[in-house]
């Protein structure tokens, strides 16, 4: 995906909202990596990871950290 | 088979397990204690005449036809109210029997009209059968004062009364008590003025209360009840057993034939879903089926501003090809994808997402399940380690308390809905099951005849895991937890976590009624009552499905059953009602674009070996496109074919606005289907499909329960939709050969761990089978977790309440929730080409009359409901069953597009949209709006089709 605007407010939505879904997991973060990771066409993964993160919340954003060092 | 009637034993089976010896008409017997008389005849093949009596309703001794002498008794008992005894020596045929049933018989033919030649019931009438059986040859009795000559009711759309024809005999008037249990039925008047009556004696039968499940049709022994269809066909002349295509009971029925024709559908008394029961859908909508708006040809067009040319099947199925491969070798595999249908067979939707992976070469595919029961799949297999409910229907026969939370069964799944009434009633003699309903919306079941909800807990829409929080806050705080069960069958230290989390104070009852709009004593009641009252069950639908913690509410009912030890046996469980016929099966199939059959991860490379080796392809190892991502990547421009079977996304799926831009982007749309549905507008390709009457297969219904649909008539369009799809993968060089859908079934079985032991042979002999059948349960699985959770431990997980975020405020007052109604059916392509519409014609918005009153709203008067996505018109219904604040509607008619306010929010782990809140406003409208008006002229130009050209002659 080129990750137009309203794809990537989407997908960042999407992501924070993971990653609050998961907040009560032992490692949040790894957590909300590994779903993205199970469940998101690369295409996504890729388009978020082009937007820089700007949006995502704390644990998101070390998400986001996790998704972009795998 | 030729046409045999279905046995009737006269009076129900006896569940006892003691069993009883008796003698009749010299033959040795031996049945159940609690038989009747009557039975243990039929048993031995000894048909006792009767005519009040029948097996689906319990004895009522009112004909005084089955009279029987009985060694040692004095008189004539009646052998329908006589349960036998060891060493009873029973008389069915003595000429003083003879006698009097012959005078019994006289009277009731007295008032009788004597037209059998031209009757509708002719060769199907019971009091015809009796009439011969007890030999009676003349009437003596004068022509004076009779019933004859009585206008009929022909108000029902699929049934006719006659009450002249009627024997008083309230066999109808029980079935609608005992079976449906909606009591519309009663019998006005007393000795010669009783009549049978629809509601009041004012009433017409459509005018009544009466559900028009058939109940009382079925029941009837003459003419007085009697499906048109048969009035106007004749009688059939075979039946085959196939499997209803609407809901997800899954309700098994005769199709009752003659010739090619279908006469009429018959509730199947070996039904394992239905037991012999059926609603107005099943039993009746079956017309759209031969609808005259049903597309036979296939079609194409180059873009979508052009009419439809109808074209050989050669030509639709070389133009998509041509269309795919093109798009495949510019844009990539990755550009293509399918969606898969929950109205189509296990097989059909295995073959799609195949063609889908090995064909086309990507992962995605998807299927409308993700906007409906995806957080189930989600949620059931965090927390118990498999995606499906855990008990068969029956089982709600040993509940104690029954607690229903966003669903509404009597509506959407009204047999199961009867089951359960049964239950709650306590007709099987057994206390009444306690009931708590979770809803904003007062549904049926909240009260009605003879039923009340012990407790409704009205809440916000969105609370759910609010309220679910709050409930497990009184379980472990009030010591009300089954610990025993816990640390046995759960991973303890998670429970720990969990159990100190619910009992944080900010979980308590009163503190999140702010919330909730729940009373705390109400929810702590409630709380108490499902974690005390013995057998505890959870029934769940799209009200806790579809929110954006739909997963978690999901998590959160499993949390509650482990807690409190309601799993792994019978009368309890957590049992997702499924909306479609095939629900279960589309997900068991592999249509989510994650994972294959069963369940297993496309990560997974063992698993992707073992079809790679089956399929002779290479699998793409991560995870395809959602159905929502797909029309992102639409607009994007990066996603570019899709192929639809069965599925109209356009009218059902959220912010259709969204859905019309993705779609319109398309370089090419496969539309496969009965009809021209919405989708279809922004079609190239539209492949005719089948209907359930015309293929071959299995559904599999929401007790995993696999069945039969089974093929009885020549399909319309030429082709099962399962050959269409192979067609098509054909057309694209994949050289599939299958021959029939068996061999799809075993290639599903050879790759798919849980349904090993399924086969077409297996299915046949054994009528059906549940989920998982394999070598650890050689004959399926009517309970799950019987000894232990599927994942080993049951999993504990914290479900935070965290509020939507689609909120109220001064512009969107109001939440609208979405529901369905009794007679109609999803999206209504199938129902509203029925007569059904005769009972909703349009959707409505229901309404408090507070916030009526506010906005100068009455009843019937159209009104403008719009949201933050869109804006919409339709009637009002001012009502006090949803709650002020609170407005509701169905989404049955495509004109009024309820789908085009609601947002594109979703579920956080699933993408399953929020359907049930959005933030609304209502007020006074003069007639549709103007996305309305533009949505109908693109439909009408879009269906155009353009006239054939007359060949020459030669």
């Amino acid at each position: 995906m080129s990750a137009g605007a309203d794809t990537t407010a989407t997908l960042i939505r999407m992501a924070n909202q993971i990653a609050q879904g998961l907040a009560r997991e032992a490692d949040p973060a790894a957590a909300a990596a590994e779903h993205i990771r199970l469940y998101w066409e690369p295409r996504m993964i890729k388009a978020l990871l082009a937007t820089g993160g700007a949006g995502l919340s704390p644990i998101a954003q070390e998400a986001y950290g996790r998704l972009a060092g795998a | 088979m030729t046409y045999q009637p279905q046995a009737d034993f006269g009076t129900p089976e006896s569940r006892s397990t003691e069993q009883v010896t008796l003698t009749i008409d010299g033959r040795p017997v031996t049945v159940p204690a609690g038989t009747s008389v009557m039975r243990a005849a039929a048993e031995i093949e000894c048909s006792i005449p009767k005519l009040c009596a029948t097996d689906s309703l319990e004895s009522f001794g009112s004909c005084r036809l089955c009279l029987v002498e009985i060694d040692g008794r004095r008189g004539t008992p009646a052998s329908c109210t006589t349960p036998v005894e060891p060493g009873m020596v029973v008389h069915t045929q003595t000429p003083h029997l003879q006698k009097l049933r012959k005078g019994v018989m006289e009277l009731y033919i007295s008032d009788h009209p004597l037209d059998c030649l031209t009757c509708a019931a002719n060769g199907d009438c019971e009091l015809q059968d009796q009439a011969g059986a007890v030999g009676l040859r003349e009437v003596r009795y004068p022509v004076e004062a009779t019933h004859l000559g009585q206008a009929k009711d022909q108000s029902n759309p699929y049934f006719d009364f006659d009450p002249s024809k009627c024997i008083a005999c309230s066999r109808c008037i029980r079935a609608c008590d005992e079976v449906q249990g909606t009591l519309a039925l009663t019998m006005q008047g007393r000795g010669f003025d009783s009549k049978i009556s629809a509601g009041l004696a004012s009433d017409n039968f459509l005018g009544s209360e009466c559900v028009s499940c058939g109940a009382c049709v079925q029941a009837c022994p003459t003419a007085t009840l009697v499906e048109r269809s048969v009035a106007e066909i004749g009688t059939p002349d075979r039946a085959v057993v196939t499997t209803c295509a609407y809901c997800g009971v899954g309700c098994t029925f005769r199709a009752e034939m003659r010739g090619e024709q279908l006469v009429r559908m018959v509730p199947w008394k070996d039904g394992k879903a239905n037991h012999g029961h059926s609603c107005v859908k099943g039993r009746f909508a079956w017309g759209y089926a031969q609808h005259a708006e049903r597309i036979t040809e296939p079609m194409i067009r180059d873009s979508i501003d052009q009419p439809w040319r109808v074209v050989s099947w050669d030509e639709a199925l070389g133009f998509a090809a041509t269309k795919l491969n093109a798009i495949k070798a510019r844009y990539g595999a990755t550009a293509l994808g399918g969606i898969t249908s929950s109205r189509c067979t296990n097989e059909e939707t295995f073959l799609v997402q195949k063609l889908v992976r090995a064909g086309f070469g990507s992962n995605n595919v998807d299927t409308c399940a993700r906007v409906c029961h995806s957080p189930t799949g989600y949620g059931l297999n965090k927390t118990f380690g498999t995606s499906a409910g855990t008990q068969d229907f029956d089982s709600v026969d040993e509940s104690d308390v029954i607690l229903v939370i966003g669903a509404n069964p009597t509506d959407a799944h009204p047999v199961f809905g009867s089951h359960m009434k049964r239950r709650l009633r306590g007709i099987d003699g057994r206390p009444p099951a306690k009931l708590i309903v979770i809803d904003p919306r007062r549904i049926d079941l909240v009260r009605s005849p003879h039923i009340e909800a012990d407790h409704h807990l009205a809440l916000r829409p969105g609370t759910n895991v609010a309220v679910l929080t709050a409930m497990a806050h009184v379980i472990v705080t009030e010591g009300l937890a089954d610990e025993a069960f816990i640390r046995e069958r759960c991973d303890w230290d998670e429970y720990q976590h969990w159990a100190e989390f619910v009992s944080l104070p900010t979980n308590s009852p009163e503190h999140l009624a702010a919330v909730t709009q729940v009373p705390a004593e109400t929810l702590r009641a409630a709380a108490r009552l499902y974690a005390t009252g013995g057998n505890a069950a959870i029934y769940y639908g799209l009200g806790v499905t579809e929110h954006s913690q739909g997963s978690s509410t999901v998590i959160a009912i499993a949390n509650l059953a482990m807690a409190t030890g309601n799993i792994g046996r019978r009368g309890v469980g957590v049992n997702p009602l499924r909306g479609q016929n095939n629900v279960q099966g589309s997900c068991d199939m592999g249509s989510f674009p994650h994972e294959l059959s069963g369940y297993r991860h496309i990560s997974n490379a063992s698993v992707r070996a073992l079809f790679e080796q089956d399929w002779g392809v290479e699998l793409p190892p991560e995870p395809g496109l959602r159905i929502p991502n797909m029309l992102d990547a639409a607009v994007e421009g990066t996603f570019r074919g899709l192929y639809v079977q069965g599925e109209d996304i356009l009218q059902s799926d959220p912010n259709i606005q969204h859905v019309a831009a993705g779609l319109a982007a398309m370089d090419c749309v496969i539309v496969h289907d009965l009809f021209l549905n919405e989708t279809a507008n922004y079609a190239h390709v539209f492949l005719p499909g089948s209907s359930f009457l015309e293929k071959d297969g299995t559904f599999t219904n929401a007790e995993r329960r696999i069945q039969l649909v089974r093929k009885v008539m020549t399909p319309l369009n030429g082709m099962a939709d399962w050959e269409v799809t192979q067609a098509l993968a054909n057309a694209m060089g994949l050289g599939w050969s299958y021959a029939h859908p068996s061999e799809i079934m075993d290639e599903i079985a050879r790759l798919t761990p849980t349904f090993a032991g399924v086969s077409f042979d297996r299915l046949d002999k054994e009528g059906s089978l549940q989920w998982p059948v394999n070598e650890a349960h050689p004959d399926g699985s009517p309970i799950m977790h019987v000894d232990g959770f599927v994942r080993g431990k049951g999993r504990f997980v914290v479900t935070d309440y965290i509020p939507t975020e689609e909120k109220t405020g001064p512009r969107f007052p109001l939440l609208l929730t979405t529901g369905r109604i009794l007679s109609q059916y999803n999206v209504g392509a199938q129902t509203r080409r029925t007569e059904n519409s005769l009972w909703h014609g349009e959707d409505q918005l229901e309404i408090h009359p507070v916030d009526a009153e506010d906005r100068g709203i009455r009843t019937g008067d159209w009104v403008k409901l719009s949201s933050r996505a869109g804006e919409t018109t339709l009637r009002a219904l001012v009502t006090d069953r949803v709650a002020p604040g609170v407005v509701y509607t169905t989404f049955h008619h495509p004109d009024t597009q309820a789908n085009v306010v609601t947002t594109d929010y979703s579920d956080w782990a699933t993408n399953c949209p929020e359907y049930k809140v959005t933030a609304v406003q209502v007020g006074a409208s003069n007639g549709p709006t103007d996305w309305q008006r533009d949505y109908d002229e693109q439909a009408r130009r879009s269906r155009r089709i353009a006239p054939v050209e007359a060949e020459a002659a030669e």
